[in-house]
């Protein structure tokens, strides 16, 4: 009787150490490698141009359309 | 027949030699009394304008005069930007015209904005004292030197103003159901928020001569301002020394016709913005300059037959 008690705790026992060895086994367990994933690569925005720029104007002409001068 | 005729004929001349080229007015440009333009209501100047291929024009104050259905008639017409970035409807508040425009110029963005009104509107109290020596009177066809200064009450040396803490009134102007506000207040909200777009600005402002160059230190962050408002004759543009805004202003000579000038500045931008090199000068067009027939023809189309 006592050894069956004992034989039945011993059992209790392994089993629950079976069980957080799966636990523990799954949280080593390999995972897979990250993927390695590019920086992003800051593209810098690239300076405008210089330019030579022409400017004609006009003003204060009043609706004038006649000749000049 | 011949100032816009003529004037289309330089514009032509400049278009060919020049690739990167907007062509733009100060303002002042569709009232009048000339009875063909008073007939049309201004709509004889539109239409020259459009074959001419203006880009941009500012709403001048003696515009308004022709009152805010018919100037939303020639807006409407316009195959240019009209612009105004301190010109409000009374009765909603809201603005009347565009304040700016963006346009493509050679691989760059070139951020345009109007300013309307007179010299009335910016106190002579603010800003540097204007340079005197580029203005002239006509005597002849030349350009001569003014035989004396306009009095002035600015301060002698430049001192940066900040705008927002100027006492302004709140429409300075009214027109009809028109009205101008400050002029000072509006360019420096749009130009804070082109230059979120761009690092070329240019200002049409017809608040005058004296006025315009004022601004240059009460709004820095313009490379130019094409000056109109006052009439005055400028040789040359004028560059701030402390914001580096370059001024220029065609004007009409004392009793000349108000078509006789067109002008010209040419200027090297660099990546930054920033104007490093400059040249101008006017143009007395006279009979040397044959009439565009395009022109000519859209104004003989508006004569009685």
């Amino acid at each position: 009787m006592r050894g069956t008690r004992l034989r039945a705790a011993w059992l209790i026992l392994m089993g629950i150490g079976a069980l957080m060895l799966a636990v523990a086994g799954c949280a080593v367990a390999p995972q897979p490698a990250p993927t390695a994933t590019p920086a992003p690569t800051s593209t810098p925005t690239p300076l405008p141009q210089p330019i030579d720029l022409v400017v004609v104007y006009t003003s204060d002409t009043v609706g004038e359309t006649e000749p000049c001068g | 027949m011949g100032g816009l005729a003529r004037r289309a004929t330089f514009i032509k001349a400049a278009r060919a030699e020049n690739a990167n080229l907007l062509l733009l007015d100060g303002g002042n440009t569709f009232w009048s009394r000339v009875s063909v333009t008073v007939q049309s209501q201004g709509k004889v100047i539109v239409e020259a304008m459009n074959l001419m291929g203006y880009d941009a024009v500012a709403l001048g104050e003696t515009d308004l005069q022709l009152g805010e259905d018919i100037l939303r008639q020639r807006i409407a017409d316009a195959q240019f930007a009209v612009l105004s970035a301190n010109v409000i409807v009374q009765s909603t508040g809201e603005l009347f015209a565009d304040p700016y425009v963006l346009l493509e110029v050679g691989g760059r963005t070139v951020g345009i904005i109007g300013v309307t009104g007179s010299e009335s509107l910016l106190p002579a109290s603010l800003g540097p004292e204007p340079p005197l020596d580029r203005l002239v009177s006509l005597q002849g066809d030349k350009p001569q030197p003014a035989p004396a200064p306009s009095p002035l009450s600015g301060p002698s040396s430049p001192t940066p103003v900040q705008v927002a803490d100027q006492p302004r009134p709140a429409a300075g102007h009214i027109v009809g159901s028109l009205a101008i506000i400050d002029p000072a207040v509006a360019l420096a909200a749009y130009v804070k928020e082109l230059q979120a777009q761009t690092n070329v600005i240019i200002v049409l402002s017809n608040l005058g001569w004296e006025s315009n160059v004022r601004l240059t230190e009460m709004v820095p962050g313009v490379d130019l301002i094409i000056s109109a408002g006052a009439g005055k004759v400028v040789t040359d543009p004028w560059q701030a020394p402390q914001t580096g805004t370059l001024v220029c202003q065609a004007g009409v000579y004392p009793q000349a016709n108000p078509g006789q000038l067109v002008a010209n500045i040419k200027m090297h931008i660099d990546s930054a913005g920033l104007v490093t090199e400059y040249t101008g000068g006017l143009v007395v067009l006279g009979p040397q300059f044959a009439d565009d027939a395009g022109v000519r023809r859209l104004l003989l189309s508006y004569l009685p037959q």
